[in-house]
């Protein structure tokens, strides 16, 4: 399989010409009409309109939508009810479901006065769980997992460090374009700061091959993969555009050269994926000078303990102050190295400012002297709101954040902002809210506020047979869509439902117990482990579990979570039986509902109906109908007695209490948010 | 916030009041599905408004199959070691190539032109060639249709793989078997429609969205079995502690309960679709494991697939699998062959040398297919079932470099086959150029082979539709023909 000697020299050949041949690419003209797109103008800013029919609207935001349901003879819906709207906003906002204490609280705040929604809004938003909640969005878009991928799957101990920094970040609510400038290049822009280290995990948190294979060729096609993943999922997160078209030929619809991915490309290509430690450089020179000195001591009792390692994180670091030598690949093809090119950005989202000048101003100003600065050139061109590329990064933002709390983008294509991806239902609403986002300093959780307390948040999701003729899709926003939980969310609910979350933050992510044939014919190089069992450690919310990318959590998998491979903007949102199945025979599930059983014995007492009513709050944050107590009182004495005969009355009430409550768990009342 | 003391949402529109209900359902057993399933058919019988004059679920006009298997090689099988026969591409061994235009490969490295590493004979009454790569299928040629002038439009495995399952090279839209369960419903309730066999060995370049429904109601996704499991489908058995009665009465309460919540939500499908999808799994509990249990199959069939060889084991039992579901009333099933990608590819992309690799893949899928076709012939089934045999893309009549003994992704010609009901048997269509390189007479597109599938199910490729986002949208999108010239 392998070549001779001599072969692998003739390929070596091909793959490192010995002199730069003459620039040959003919580059396709970015032209003044290509800024004409939408997505590429400048923002303008944008006055609210006022609506006909104001007495609806109780925000800004409001009267852009108000308006545009007017055009087409749209009425919104009325008001949720306070119930429907704490579990709206906690499920939104932190993941959770309300505790029948807080739900008590908050809905009898809601009935009696409009202004504890606002409290309500800042007490969530407050709360360590937002993080939790709003970092699995961003990781979606990141790729981000615990595992290699590919075909060896090697585990990533470190690379939770990332995922914490995202979580942190939120929390604390980072400006939004802090939080990128440092996805690019945290440690060149605070290289004292670990946080701003481990934030460059963005950038590393594709699928990669440990390259084992001698073949010289083979290691460059899997770097050139590698390198590409990094360019498109930073143009795709980051900007809404399908920068990996742009690897063969000039983009076929955006004004995207090819010469302008390989310019991103070469500042990639300056790095690599790595453990790097999580210290200031100062402290890793100091902490290597220690390292020296032990190793030349003798090697008898004398030496005492090696310097313990510094903590790592996966992330990326720069080779070397210089930058590598980076070429356009003609036609994708990494043997096919005609030109060589420097660093740059995307030329249709550059005014009046070079590359060159963005470098310029890093290199004057760095912070230290082992890297480029072409990454920090980078996150600076990225926000840049007047010459580079930040009015289409706060644009991208806000619709996507957008589109959590509502299900669907201002843009439905949220992570494609070029000519094939849809154009914005609200324009004008986009414009003003993107304003707003910048006037706040990138502040996430003010747009939050802003949308939380819109009457179009607030909505009720009732179908209307009328308005539905005229918007089928819902395009105006007329009603709320229910929204299904995600799979963490979901798992999450279970758990809290039960009483067993373990809130415990951050750190190593957990594996969970998977069963044995989920594991088969995989040939992974760190495999998971078989005796994994139920723990605290595994009760912890979702967001820290081990995801393993060649294998799949059931449940995950079953409820549409993304696999990681590649950047996902938006989840699939499918109903299969394999889901039902999960739902009833799931070892999670069914363990969930005997420790909320349990609880609910305690809580309340040996009456039924008292159970009944307990459980019923405990997960749909309601009392049962008479008819649903009916009904269940009826399905438990047949489930005691059935079980008493089966088990000699072992256990009886609560085996038949935890059949209930699984079916509880099962409820669309419990999978979807109204 | 003028509410009351809150109340549940599912009483503002339930005018029948759940009691009644909940009574019926408990005392009629199996009355769920049927409502649902009307719910379900409603909501895409709208979505299928724009399409004049078609039932859901009802072909077009009479079909000449009823059911598909199409195995697919991953990787991209060459036309040119297995079904192609290029006595001029013998000749011109060693030359390079000229006067053909672009070099269509991945890697772009042209080499030279390359024989067929294997020897072709004419096999059958039908005289029709076939490598002496595949001697188990050699024996089935009369039986088969082969299609010689394939083009496909990515030189990309995961597009054209997409391409070749759903129409499109980008991923998204609903694969042929989601089409087909949307377009005709199931013939057995208790199983799912499309049901996907993948290789043991991995996923292939795409992985789930090659079966995935898109924009299509969920439902008619590909449910795919983990085929070396005693549990094919993950949670498919109820735990042993929870006896069968239990579980019944865990149903039917489950199922009263959210028929309130989805009567309440009468415009979102996926509450309906979630009821039916209970159901459904409940059902399959008993009848996956009853489908995939090949312990009463006789030895002799056992034999014929090759279930007692190490190469076909996995494979194998796929393809005895795809038969038992087939009789067993599965619209489609997709029997993938071929892995993951990767340091060693386990498929069949042979890139570094063909011969190696396709011998290594070939053992591996030729007996159990011949057999599959064998034993659907000889039990009539080859009357009403389709047969498919596809692979992404082709591989190129040069070596990938100079020297190499590899041969890249070749899209622009390859082959196919079919065979079963409604196709022309022991009969060949459409050719290659002289050495295999472009297509030399009768393109048969990807769209055009899906409209001749969906013409043999009774399907018209235009009239089956599904609108979204503003579109009526075809797995031929705007373009395929019917190809009649391999009908019988």
């Amino acid at each position: 399989m392998f070549p001779s000697s001599a072969a692998l020299l003739a390929t070596l050949a091909l793959v490192l010409p010995s002199a730069a041949a003459p620039a040959s690419h003919p580059e396709m003209k970015v032209t003044d009409a290509d800024r004409q797109h939408w997505a590429f103008l400048p923002l303008r800013k944008v006055m609210v309109p006022t609506a006909q029919d104001s007495a609806w609207a109780r925000t800004p935001l409001d009267q852009f939508i108000r308006l545009a349901q007017e055009e087409k003879g749209l009425l919104p819906s009325a008001m949720a009810d306070s119930r429907t709207l704490v579990r709206r906003i906690y499920f939104d906002l932190v993941g959770l479901p309300p505790t029948p204490e807080e739900f008590k609280k908050w809905s009898g705040r809601l009935t009696n006065s409009r202004d504890a929604w606002s409290e309500l809004v800042e007490e969530l938003l407050a709360s360590p769980h937002y993080g939790e909640r709003w970092a699995r969005h961003w990781l979606d878009v990141a790729r981000y997992a615990d595992s290699n991928g590919m075909e060896g799957d090697d585990d990533r101990p470190n690379a939770y460090h990332y995922r914490d920094f995202v979580i942190s970040a939120l929390n604390e609510d980072m400006p939004c374009d802090q939080f990128m400038r440092w996805q690019l290049a945290g440690d060149e822009i605070a290289p004292d700061k670990p946080e701003a280290i481990a934030a460059t995990g963005f950038i590393v948190a594709g699928t990669s091959t440990i390259v084992t294979i001698p073949m010289e060729e083979e290691k460059q096609r899997i770097r050139a993969n590698e390198l590409d993943d990094m360019v498109s999922t930073t143009g795709q997160a980051m900007l809404g555009l399908t920068l990996a078209c742009a690897r063969c030929h000039d983009h076929k619809y955006d004004p995207l050269p090819t010469r302008d991915y390989y310019r991103l490309m070469s500042i990639f290509n300056s790095g690599d994926r790595c453990d790097v430690p999580m210290a200031p450089p100062a402290q890793v020179r100091e902490h290597a000078e220690a390292v020296a000195r032990w190793q030349q001591q003798p090697a008898d009792a004398s030496r005492g303990e090696k310097p313990s390692d510094l903590p790592a994180t996966f992330a990326f670091a720069d080779f070397a102050p210089e930058p590598r030598e980076s070429w356009l690949f003609e036609r994708g093809d990494f043997m096919s190295r005609k030109e060589k090119l420097e660093m740059g950005f995307l030329t249709v989202l550059m005014t009046g400012k070079t590359a060159g000048q963005y470098w310029q101003t890093a290199r004057d100003t760095k912070l230290r002297d082992d890297t480029t600065q072409q990454r920090r050139a980078l996150a600076g061109w990225m926000t840049d709101l007047e010459d580079g590329a930040g009015r289409l990064l706060a644009r991208v933002m806000v619709n996507r954040v957008w589109q959590h709390h509502f299900g669907e983008g201002i843009v439905r294509t949220v992570s494609d902002f070029g000519r094939r991806g849809e154009p914005p239902t609200h324009p004008e609403m986009l414009e003003w809210l993107t304003n707003e986002f910048i006037r706040s300093g990138w502040s996430v959780k003010h747009l939050h506020r802003l949308i939380l307390k819109s009457a179009v948040y607030q909505q009720t999701s009732l179908h209307d047979e009328r308005k539905a003729a005229i918007d089928p899709e819902n395009r105006l926003l007329w009603r709320r869509r229910p929204l299904r939980l995600e799979s963490e969310i979901l798992r999450d609910s279970m758990l809290a439902a039960a009483g067993t979350l373990n809130p415990a933050m951050f750190g190593p992510s957990f594996k969970p117990p998977i069963p044995a044939e989920a594991l088969q014919a995989r040939n992974v190089k760190n495999p998971y482990p078989g005796d994994a069992g139920d723990s605290a450690n595994t009760r912890r919310r979702t967001i820290y579990m081990f995801h393993k990318r060649v294998i799949q959590y059931p449940l995950m998998q079953a409820f549409d979570a993304p696999d990681a491979q590649q950047s996902c903007g938006r989840r699939m949102n499918t109903t299969v039986a394999p889901q039902a199945l999960a739902i009833l025979n799931d070892p999670f599930v069914r363990l969930r509902a005997g420790e909320l059983a349990t609880s609910l014995l305690v809580t309340a007492g040996p009456n039924p109906q008292q159970q009944i009513r307990d459980s019923f709050q405990r997960c749909l944050n309601r009392d049962p109908m008479p008819e649903e107590l009916a009904a269940a009182t009826e399905f438990l004495a047949a489930q005691i007695a059935t079980h008493e005969k089966r088990d000699a009355g072992q256990n009886a009430p609560l085996l038949a209490l935890t059949d209930f409550c699984q079916s509880l768990l099962g409820l669309n009342e419990f999978l979807y948010i109204d | 916030m003028s509410d009351k003391p809150s109340t549940p949402s599912l009483r503002a529109t339930d005018a029948g009041g759940p009691f009644s209900r909940r009574h019926f359902l408990w005392n009629s057993g199996g009355g769920l599905g049927a409502i649902a399933l009307a719910w379900m058919m409603n909501r895409e019988s709208a979505m299928a408004a724009h399409a004049k004059g078609f039932t859901i679920g009802q072909p077009h006009f009479r079909p000449r199959a009823n059911r598909v298997v199409q195995v697919f090689c991953a990787g991209g099988v060459s036309h040119l070691e297995t079904f192609d026969y290029k006595p001029e591409l013998e000749k011109m061994h060693g030359r390079s190539l000229e006067g053909k235009g672009e070099n269509l490969g991945f890697f772009g490295q042209p080499g030279t032109l390359m024989k067929s590493l294997y020897d072709f004979k004419q096999h059958g009454q039908s005289g029709l060639r076939i490598s002496s790569l595949l001697p188990h299928l050699a024996g089935c040629v009369d039986d088969l249709c082969f299609i010689h002038s394939m083009f496909a439009k990515s030189n990309n495995h995961t597009p054209a793989a997409f391409q070749m399952n759903s129409g499109f090279t980008q991923n998204g839209f609903p694969c042929m078997g989601a089409w087909l369960s949307y377009g005709l419903g199931t013939e057995n309730e208790n199983l799912p429609a499309f049901v996907v066999l993948p290789d043991a060995r991995g996923l292939p370049a795409g992985g789930s969205i090659n079966w995935t429904s898109g924009f299509l109601p969920a439902n008619h996704q590909g449910v795919a079995f983990r085929t070396q499991s005693a549990e094919p489908v993950p949670d498919l058995l109820t735990p042993p502690e929870i006896p069968s009665a239990m579980r019944a009465a865990d149903m039917d309460l489950l199922a009263a309960m959210n028929l309130d919540f989805a009567r309440a939500h009468p415009a979102d499908g996926a509450f309906a679709a979630r009821l039916r999808s209970y159901e459904l799994a409940a059902r399959m509990q008993s009848s996956i494991p009853e489908a995939t249990n090949l312990s009463s199959e006789p030895e002799s069939i056992k034999q014929l697939y090759g279930l007692d060889e190490p190469a076909n084991k996995g494979f194998g039992k796929n393809c005895l699998m795809a038969r038992r579901l087939l009789e067993r009333g599965v619209r489609f099933v997709q029997i993938l062959n071929g892995g993951s990608f990767g340091s060693p590819r386990t498929n069949w992309d042979g890139h570094e040398n063909v011969k190696e690799n396709h011998d290594t893949q070939a053992a591996t899928m030729d007996k159990p297919v011949a057999a599959l076709l064998q034993d659907l012939k000889q039990r009539g089934m080859l009357e009403d079932t389709l047969f498919i045999w596809s692979t992404e893309f082709g591989r190129s009549p040069l070596t990938q470099g100079v020297g190499s003994l590899g041969r890249d992704h070749h899209p622009s010609v390859f082959t196919c086959f079919l065979a079963g009901a409604g196709v022309t048997p022991g009969c060949s269509y459409g050719s290659s150029d002289e050495i295999g390189y472009k297509v030399g007479e009768k393109m048969v597109t990807i769209p055009d082979f899906h409209a001749t599938i969906l013409h043999l199910l009774g399907l018209d490729h235009e009239q089956l539709t599904f609108y979204h986002n503003g579109i009526n949208r075809r797995l031929t999108n705007v373009e395929g023909q019917v190809i009649h010239g391999i009908l019988s």
